[in-house]
């Protein structure tokens, strides 16, 4: 007993040190900081892209894989892996339109990356932080972070890269058909995710969530992916 | 008087010839000053500098000195054998040229707004280069990689030479008639500059990433060599 009160007195510098090594705090401006929000492996942002692209009934998304450690490098990578997906095969499907009547001399449209980019962005990374602010405006015991809403929204267009691929096919009925399976499966990834943390009100929330993807599903084929009849004459 | 003879020092005035002043331009190091020179010159020795000095050799050395660098970094991107050279002395010499020359071939143009191709134009082919290669360098650090910043700016703008002579070949090609064959050859070359490109910067770069997330590093450096191909490949006037 001696022993011990004797060392305790005088390990007070030592002890402490330890606490300190594991949790080492970096200014904002170092990468270091930085790096927890990238603390994740490629198992990880696998399983979390499979869930997102095939949701189990049941299941909340955002429970089971991001709650433990929500991530920026998925949503991040996988927005300008759709930026590009939807510019070039955008690109594609307006060649096969343009090479149907030959005297129409062809030209590629690089500025379909910027606008690609900006309506993505938008919707991936604004969106979230105007949702959550709004719900904790108007339910102050919403539980989610915006890092969390975030990583949601990023995952769940996932699903619109291979989508984006396959729009290039020119028939009209596939065209929409892949609108209403990608909106509705990153639609029900995104809503009963949150549904829970809404409180007892939540569908005036939900109809919104709604509103708004359906009209991005929608707003990316037509403008990237479909050609007026005006314009083909 | 004898301010044009940079040969001598103290002897010049031990000269038995007094009066005749010897003017000669002798392109050897001094002695004296050379003898003070090899102070700093051995520090830097010690960091895998080579033992030549700067200072008092013709311009055109140092000029030739630095694109032989460049140049045999050019050949081990291409031969792949061996690593350091490239990410021990990085330099961006090399990616600004490579850079540069993308940039003005792939322009679009100003009188092509209406007919030509709807290419980028020459800031935004620069722009795509370096703040690609940026953004993919700060990937891997936040993802906990243990290279440093610019040399993983240099290893991928010295990778995008495989693009680059794929660019030129297509370039070379679009001078003919175009058919579906000759475009299949300017897709393929495409295709394979992009798995070039992509193979090389992994050699280079894979072994400096922690377990487990070589592939989150990799992915954005495929995506980016993909972007580069489509370019050359879309580019058409």
């Amino acid at each position: 007993m001696d022993f011990r009160t004797l060392e305790n007195e005088n390990l007070p510098p030592l002890s402490s040190t330890p606490t300190e090594v594991p949790l080492p705090k970096y200014p904002i401006w170092t990468v270091e900081y930085f790096q927890k929000y990238f603390d994740v492996t490629s198992e990880d942002v696998l399983e979390r892209i499979k869930g997102a692209l095939i949701p189990t009934y049941g299941v909340n998304y955002l429970q089971r894989y991001i709650r433990a450690k929500p991530d920026v490098y998925g949503p991040f990578w996988i927005c300008l892996t759709l930026v590009f997906s939807i510019a070039i095969s955008g690109n594609v499907a307006n060649y096969i339109q343009v090479a149907a009547d030959h005297d129409y001399h062809w030209k590629y449209n690089f500025h379909a990356v910027s606008s690609a980019a900006t309506a993505i962005f938008l919707y991936a990374w604004l969106l979230p932080l105007m949702l959550w602010a709004f719900v904790k405006y108007k339910e102050p015991q919403f539980n989610l972070s915006y890092l969390e809403l975030l990583c949601l929204y990023g995952y769940s267009l996932s699903i619109f890269v291979p989508i984006s691929i396959l729009w290039v096919i020119q028939i009209n009925w596939l065209q929409w058909l892949l609108v209403a399976a990608g909106t509705l499966v990153s639609g029900y990834v995104i809503v009963f995710s949150i549904m829970p943390s809404l409180g007892q009100k939540p569908f005036a929330f939900i109809f919104l969530i709604t509103i708004l993807h359906l009209f991005m599903g929608t707003g990316f084929m037509l403008y990237f992916f479909h050609v007026p009849p005006i314009q083909k004459s | 008087m004898d301010f044009l003879n940079t040969n001598t020092g103290q002897n010049n005035f031990n000269n038995p010839n007094g009066g005749h002043t010897a003017v000669y331009i002798d392109d050897r190091p001094m002695n004296n000053v050379e003898g003070r020179m090899t102070v700093s010159g051995s520090l830097m020795q010690n960091i895998g500098e080579p033992g030549f000095n700067t200072l008092d050799e013709p311009i055109k050395t140092t000029i030739m000195r630095d694109l032989k660098a460049v140049g045999m970094k050019f050949k081990h991107v291409l031969y792949l054998k061996e690593k350091n050279t490239l990410l021990k002395e990085w330099d961006l010499w090399g990616p600004l040229m490579l850079c540069t020359f993308m940039a003005m071939v792939l322009q679009a143009s100003p009188d092509s707004i209406q007919i030509g191709d709807g290419g980028p134009e020459f800031a935004e082919v620069f722009v795509i280069i370096w703040i690609g290669s940026v953004i993919i360098t700060l990937n891997s650090k936040l993802l906990g990689g243990t290279i440093s910043f610019f040399q993983s700016v240099c290893v991928l703008g010295y990778c995008l030479l495989p693009i680059v002579i794929a660019l030129i070949v297509c370039r070379f090609i679009l001078i003919f008639e175009q058919t579906n064959f000759l475009f299949f050859i300017r897709f393929a070359i495409s295709i394979g500059s992009f798995l070039w490109s992509t193979y090389a910067s992994v050699v280079f770069l894979g072994d400096s990433q922690p377990q487990g997330k070589k592939a989150l590093a990799v992915y954005p450096i495929f995506l980016f060599y993909f972007i580069m191909s489509w370019l050359v490949l879309s580019h058409t006037v």
